[in-house]
């Protein structure tokens, strides 16, 4: 009898508790907003930052540069400079600082000193940062005066502005900050001029930014921001609907069922994300022209993409996201072709078919992508092998061009020769190519200032790709971004940047 | 150190814990109907020379778990630099991170930067972060602790008030509960019941929290739910039983007839006599329970994104973040070491007529 | 009757009964209990869809459609498909296969290699060997399995083999243990002691007269272990450190399920049942196997 009563008041008891739980779950203010990132930061000197994107969203809430690209476009605005005059020998150019901006956390104000120090700082050999080569044509940084500095280069840079200085290492960070905490404390507690300063960072855990009372410019709405990084797209939808985030991604294949539902609201723009299959060039099967044509012609692109993608994004035709200046408009769309290929193979020696080892990361659309591959080439009678590897293997492997065949893709800025210097090198060149006249019109992109003339040299760069046919192009991929319909997202730059002192809770 | 046996009788007195330790307490609860008695102690100065040579054996163990550990990351593929940069990596940069971790250097001269380091208190510092190796752990293993703990005692409070109640009382249905609940225990490992719990109450019927580890102590608490259930229903079941069976088996022995012939409230008896002596094998067995947390935990972490040492392992080993994966497993492991350590001793407490080598 | 030996150890010694017959009396008190019973017939099944999956599945597991994938239950696709249009019933049945692989491929390994060792170190009790052995059984001890496991696959590559390898690795010594202890009262017992007065060679001595005696408790824990081999697999997959795709293993299943939650809840139900499935038959087979090995037990 009294063991039932227990039992009673047990189940009682439990079940208050469970009338609780809606006041835990998704605690919903309007003070914090929290956003979805792929993967965690790994140093908040701006200088050392690494990926394109990857901690773009959280830097820029933290740092300014000279210069930065309006939000929601590629268009150069002014800055922490007013304004500026370029020499006439286009070798030098004289910026005007503006007076009176902050930096966090009581680091005094940001003069000429600081912009000295921030880009010298680049060139020094026992800093190591890997951005170094970015940076090898300047030559000094005078100071005019405590408002006006001048950057000095030994040869035209004709990225100043449309890739260096608005992108993270053009970021200006504080002398006094990184003189006393030293490089190495720094990276773990910025200092820059932005809206946002660091409230705390547990790795892989959260970023938190504080709005910043003493911002030069317009005071963001949003107080505090948490960026929580989350590799599982799914993770990341269940937490939207359980309203643990108020913005983030969701897998392409639900891209659809969030867009109608009428508590999200969908943001998306292409990407400069490049998917390709690639060939390895210096061993069979693949060091023959005729092998690599046919396996172009084997694979259906449309159907891959449409696999892999859900409809979310469309085929990529040449290395180049359309949207970049360079495109190669004209990139031939290469259609399934079985007849074709087996002729070719026939013609290379191969009319029974061959195998091919393709090595791929443990990504959800490289998989996908690579049973579709694996299932078109058969049809050829071409019989490809899938490796999965884990992805430090997989790059190991791929880079050393262990591999017959692997799906890779690299992001691009808004800088051509950023993606396309990589084929005309040693390191990260996975098909091992070798081509003197490529690597000579890459070397020469660099150097030329006429926007005519590079697009041509970049064009032709492009051309010579496709006539060595080592790699299939894939798709440039979607950026897009989901969000509480209580939370207004802000300004989306082209690429899909979100820039999140713009945002606000409606 | 074996445990040598002496008299088959004897140990199939023990064979509950016995079997529990036996298999390691890795394979799960197993369904046996034990009858474990306590004896005083009279061996107990066997066992303190038992305990003190255990102790020392601990030591040769750590070496050999060193010698392991790093044998693993040497020949773990791939660098750091590459994992974590991608195309970014430059070859200069490759280089300098890898005579800074000492990757380049054979498998000796890298155990004895390690075991430097060590000696100065220092475990590392992580590649990606920057953070020090030992400030993650101190969270990492922070947020595994809370975990566990929770786990454990919502299992055990649940479990031993269901065994208790099912022995106490042998006409209610509570015993179909347990064997019910027992059953559920085994067919679903920690990480199926997560992801099972986490379809249910964050997809279907979302009204538990998916990720994290949440910030301030209710939100916490919510954020417990699902995980500590995922892994503690094997623990419910087993316990349940364990309770259950030794609290039948002692309730029938001849000192508590004794006890109820002298008319003694049923109450107190069950309460003083049964319940102690049946809640020193569960200890035991709970200590075991250690590592098979620990394996369960990686996965309860994965699926719900909470900091803790198993994620900090396997994220580790996904970036080539050798000083984390080195530092998390050694702590870990010593963890596992203590862990076994205290089990052998209190195990020499439950049963004195084994025989100490 | 020596009643310092087990039963099982008499049954042995009446050298008229061979192996086979020994077998037969250990499954028919198996049956005896209902949930021995239980677990027999499902272990049988499991064993009957991995030898027969090439018969059973109505569909070949890797084959793709993609126009249609994430198929709730249907009546072309029992179970419907998973997110590459691929059918999931078939890709449950070779799943036992995958499953009945590892756990006796693991099982089998890790028993074979670890009560060698623990019946050559209980044999030569307090010699360095001994100590040695024992010292590699506490190390690999120390280490959290799956841990060990994991880092194993991830040294090795991902693939079937290697995670049987990782996983045999990370339990011998669980059966060194086991067989060491057995030894060392079982090489105490008189027909030993005999067959050394009598002069023969140790090795024999290991083989004939003491490895069949300690059989009993390794077998037990044979049965068990085997469950906890297909959760380490599913688990390790589900990681991406076990087998590579396209195979269809449960713990793969689990993983694009978890992927894919949001879309397709089933695709999560089916292997996790496989797997409850799974774990319930070996649970159940090796409670009645080891209640059929316990002389005590039988008379209850």
């Amino acid at each position: 009898m009294k063991a039932k009563n227990s039992i009673r008041k047990i189940v009682i008891a439990l079940f208050a508790l469970l009338l609780l739980l809606p006041m835990g779950a998704g605690a919903k203010s309007n003070d914090q907003l929290k956003i979805a990132i792929w993967e965690d930061v790994s140093t908040f000197d701006p200088g050392w930052m690494t990926s394109g994107e990857r901690e773009l969203a959280i830097m820029s809430c933290l740092f300014n540069g000279l210069v930065k690209y309006k939000e929601g476009s590629w268009d150069i605005v002014p800055d922490l400079a007013e304004s500026w005059d370029i020499s006439s020998d286009g070798l030098s150019v004289v910026f005007h600082l503006r007076k009176g901006v902050q930096f966090h956390k009581g680091y005094g104000e940001m003069t000429a000193e600081d912009v000295k120090f921030s880009y010298e700082r680049m060139l020094d050999p026992a800093l190591k940062s890997p951005e170094k080569g970015q940076w090898e044509q300047l030559d000094h940084v005078e100071i005019v005066d405590k408002y006006t500095v001048k950057l000095i280069f030994k040869s035209k840079k004709v990225t100043l502005f449309t890739s260096l200085l608005p992108m993270n290492t053009g970021y200006i960070v504080s002398q006094k900050a990184v003189k006393s905490l030293g490089h190495d404390k720094f990276g773990k507690n910025p200092v820059g001029t932005g809206p946002y300063e660091l409230d705390s960072w547990k790795p892989k855990q959260h970023v938190k930014l504080q709005r910043f009372d003493k911002y030069w410019g317009e005071t963001p709405k949003i107080n505090k921001i948490a960026f929580l990084p989350i590799v599982e797209d799914s993770t990341c939808e269940t937490a939207l609907k359980t309203g643990e985030l108020h913005v983030g991604r969701s897998s392409m294949i639900n891209y659809q069922s969030f867009a109608k539902n009428s508590k999200f609201n969908v943001y998306s723009k292409p990407a400069l994300k490049t998917y390709w299959l690639g060939m390895t060039v210096s061993h069979p099967p693949f060091d023959k022209l005729e092998l690599r044509q046919a396996f172009r012609y084997a694979v259906n692109v449309d159907m891959l993409v449409e696999a892999s993608f859900y409809g979310t994004a469309k085929r990529a035709n040449t290395i180049l996201p359309p949207g970049l200046p360079d495109y190669w408009a004209d990139a031939p769309e290469y259609k399934q072709d079985i007849k074709k290929a087996k002729s070719l193979m026939k013609k290379a020696g191969k009319p029974n078919g061959f195998t091919v080892k393709l090595f791929i990361p443990a990504n959800d659309a490289e998989r996908i992508m690579a049973e579709v591959i694996k299932a078109d080439a058969a049809k050829a009678g071409i019989n490809v092998i899938i490796e999965v590897k884990e992805i430090g293997a997989f790059n190991e492997a791929a880079n050393k061009g262990e591999t017959d065949a692997y799906i890779q893709f690299y992001t691009s800025t808004i800088d051509p020769n950023y993606i396309m210097q990589y084929f005309a090198g040693e390191s990260w060149n996975p098909s091992q190519y070798r081509n003197a006249a490529y690597t000579s019109l890459i070397k020469e992109g660099v150097s030329v200032a006429d926007p005519q003339k590079r697009n041509q040299i970049y064009v032709d760069a492009q051309k010579q790709i496709d006539k060595d046919a080592w790699a299939i192009w894939l798709t440039h991929g979607t950026k897009f971004w989901i969000a509480q319909s209580n939370v207004n997202i802000g300004l989306i730059y082209p690429n899909g940047r979100i820039a999140p002192w713009t945002a606000s809770f409606k | 150190m074996g445990v040598s046996h002496h008299g088959q009788r004897a140990l199939n007195k023990f064979k509950f814990v016995h079997h529990a330790l036996l298999c390691g307490g890795k394979s799960g609860p197993p369904h046996d109907m034990a009858v474990i008695k306590t004896k005083i102690k009279e061996g107990s100065k066997i066992m303190l020379q038992y305990s003190f040579k255990r102790v020392l054996w601990v030591f040769p163990t750590l070496i050999g778990v060193l010698l392991l550990l790093f044998s693993l990351t040497y020949f773990l593929p791939g660098d750091p630099a590459t994992a974590i940069l991608g195309p970014r990596a430059t070859p200069e940069l490759i280089e300098e991170i890898n005579s800074r971790l000492h990757l380049d250097r054979s498998m000796p001269v890298r155990l004895g930067y390690y075991l430097k380091g060590i000696a100065q208190g220092d475990l590392g510092t992580s590649v990606w972060s920057g953070h020090s190796v030992s400030s993650l752990m101190m969270e990492a293993l922070g947020h595994t602790a809370m975990l566990a703990v929770t786990t454990l005692a919502v299992a055990a409070a649940i479990g031993i008030i269901l065994g208790a109640f099912g022995a106490i009382r042998q006409d209610t249905p509570i015993s179909g509960v347990v064997t019910v609940a027992s059953l559920m225990g085994v067919a679903l490992p920690d990480f199926v019941a997560a992801l099972l719990l986490m379809l249910v109450f964050c997809v279907k019927i979302p009204i538990l929290p998916a990720i994290g580890a949440g910030e301030g102590f209710w939100d916490m608490i919510v954020h417990l739910i699902l995980p500590a259930t995922a892994l503690g229903i094997g623990w419910v079941g087993y316990l349940a039983r364990l309770t259950h069976e030794s609290m039948v088996d002692v309730l029938e022995a001849d000192y508590i007839r004794t006890a109820r012939a002298f008319a003694i409230p049923q109450k107190s008896i069950a309460y003083v006599y049964a319940l102690k002596n049946a809640i020193i094998p569960t200890i035991t067995v709970l200590g075991l329970g250690v590592g098979k947390l620990l394996g369960g935990a990686v996965f309860v972490e994965i699926i719900f994104s909470r900091p803790g040492l198993g994620k900090l392992i396997v994220d580790a080993v996904y970036a080539r973040d050798f000083p984390v994966l080195q530092g998390g497993i050694l702590v870990a492991t010593v963890l596992f070491v203590l862990a076994n350590l205290l089990a052998d001793i209190s195990y020499g407490f439950v049963n004195p007529q084994i025989q100490y080598d | 009757m020596n009643t310092t030996s087990t039963g099982i150890i008499q049954k042995k010694r009446s050298l008229t009964l061979g192996w086979t017959q020994n077998i037969t009396i250990i499954f028919k008190s198996i049956a005896k209990k209902k949930g021995g019973l239980i677990g027999s017939i499902f272990i049988a099944i499991m064993l009957l869809c991995a030898a027969a999956a090439p018969w059973l599945a109505p569909f070949d597991p890797n084959e793709q459609n993609i126009l249609q994938r994430f198929a709730g239950p249907g009546l072309t696709h029992l179970l419907g498909t998973d997110y590459l249009g691929r059918d999931t019933l078939s890709r449950i049945i070779y799943g036992c296969r995958i499953a009945v692989l590892v756990a006796f491929g693991a099982v089998s390994l890790s028993s074979i290699f670890g009560v060698f060792l623990g019946v050559v170190a209980g044999y030569n009790e307090g010699k360095k060997f001994d100590y040695f052995i024992i010292w590699l059984f506490d190390i690999v001890r120390s280490f959290p399995q799956i841990i060990l496991a994991l880092a194993i696959v991830a040294v090795l590559g991902p693939s079937l083999v290697n995670v049987v390898i990782a996983l045999a690795f990370t339990a011998f010594p669980f059966y060194g243990r086991i067989a060491r202890a057995q030894t060392l009262s079982v090489k105490e017992t008189d027909y030993v002691k005999a067959a050394e007065a009598m002069g023969q060679k140790p090795i024999k001595i290991i083989l004939k007269h003491i490895t069949p005696n300690i059989m009993a408790p390794v077998i037990v824990c044979l049965g068990m272990d085997m469950a906890t081999m297909v959760i380490w697999e599913s688990g390790l997959s589900f990681l991406g450190l076990g087998v590579r795709p396209p195979t269809a293993s449960w713990g793969i299943m689990l993983r694009n399920g978890y992927k894919y939650i949001q879309v397709s809840p089933w695709t999560i139900v089916w292997p996790a049942l496989a797997i409850a499935f799974s774990m319930i038959a070996f649970s159940l087979f090796s409670d009645g196997l080891r209640v059929a090995l316990d002389p005590k037990e039988r008379n209850r």
